[in-house]
């Protein structure tokens, strides 16, 4: 009778605790502004809310991709402790490096860092991931907005027109009383 | 005589313009910057099921027929196993959407636009979650059919998947991948 209830205690929590995979990142969206051709770093953090090892990797969409590294793109990560809380046990910390483009007038860039797990089975290979949103406003260097050297032979220039402009015509009005 | 004038004031505002040009510097806008600082953790998380990322559709199979994942109707109770949670450390509430890329087999390839799936946020063996299911996956993340959206912290989410084999298909081992996502709604 004893081994009876053991067996089907046992059956019962194999039946209860299945595996899984899991993936968290913090913050859940990074909002910043930047000026042109700056360089920048933001900190992820990465934890692991399945219950198996897993290996996770980050990677940018959308139209940040081209101005963002990691470091690393990818980490080993431990299951957290159940209760799960935040900041995680085990999570790992991600380094965001951001190279901003060159850019004379105000723009805004926006994509996800996504943090892939995959678990590496099955026959239509699956991946599970989650997204931290990023907004990303470049401004111009103060620099870019100075005068430059073609300012300063144009303004000229142009006073020169103007004056000649008035000349022409106070000398037409002397002629014309002349007259 | 007022000629001379008229050239000597030419010169000297032309000579005034290139100075001014030279020494007076005109900047756009002058951005002033402060900081807050505020240690607030925001998250976004998800736990996904083994079955729910490990998604077959058998080993004898023909083409021009319809398939069920093999995990679709498991138990007395017809139950899904593929289930997605969105985790208790998410500070955001989460939308789930899905992408996937095709079946390849040597040179063969079954779209990936032959699975369907269909989902549901309250029941393990939802009656909506029947073949042809809500949507297609596609080579992108569909923003319209979205597994499941603004799902809160802690709710789970579950979803059925069939693949439907276009007549001819030739014979062989196909494998494609498709991707889950969790992103703040």
């Amino acid at each position: 009778m004893k081994l009876a209830i053991i067996f089907i205690l046992l059956l019962l929590i194999t039946n209860t605790v299945q595996a899984s995979v899991g993936i968290g990142i913090s913050p859940a969206k990074i909002t910043d502004t930047l000026h042109s051709k700056e360089e920048k770093e933001h900190t992820y953090t990465v934890y692991n809310t399945g219950n198996l090892n897993i290996t996770a990797k980050l990677e940018a969409d959308g139209e940040i991709k081209d101005y963002i590294e990691f470091y690393p793109e990818e980490t080993n990560l431990l299951p957290e402790p159940e209760p799960h809380r935040l900041p995680p046990v085990n999570g790992k910390q991600i380094t965001m490096k951001i190279k901003t483009p060159k850019t004379k007038e105000n723009i805004t860039l926006k994509g996800n860092v996504i943090a892939y797990v995959n678990p590496g089975f099955g026959g239509l290979i699956t991946t599970g991931a989650v997204a931290s949103k990023v907004e990303l406003t470049i401004i111009p260097k103060d620099e870019e907005l100075k005068l430059n050297k073609k300012h300063l032979v144009g303004i000229p220039l142009i006073g020169l027109v103007v004056l000649l402009v008035i000349i022409n015509v106070r000398h037409l009005r002397k002629k014309i009383i002349r007259k | 005589m007022g000629r001379i004038y008229l050239y000597a004031a030419l010169a000297i505002i032309t000579l005034a313009g290139f100075l001014m040009g030279h020494f007076i510097k005109i900047t756009g806008y002058q951005v002033q910057t402060g900081n807050f600082t505020a240690n607030v953790i925001s998250a976004v998380a998800c736990t996904f099921s083994s079955h729910a990322l490990n998604i077959t559709f058998g080993d004898d199979i023909d083409p021009g027929k319809a398939y069920n994942a093999t995990r679709n109707f498991v138990d007395n109770l017809n139950h899904s196993w593929h289930n997605i949670t969105i985790d208790s450390t998410s500070t955001v509430n989460a939308n789930l959407s899905l992408k996937g890329n095709d079946f390849i087999s040597g040179g063969n390839v079954i779209g990936i636009g032959n699975v369907s799936w269909g989902s549901n946020t309250t029941h393990q063996n939802g009656t909506n979650m029947v073949y042809p299911g809500t949507a297609n996956i596609s080579t992108s993340y569909d923003a319209t059919n979205l597994i499941a959206s603004n799902e809160e912290p802690g709710s789970p989410v579950w979803h059925r998947m069939w693949l439907n084999i276009p007549s001819g298909t030739t014979a062989g081992q196909y494998k494609g991948n498709y991707t889950i996502r969790c992103v703040e709604a």
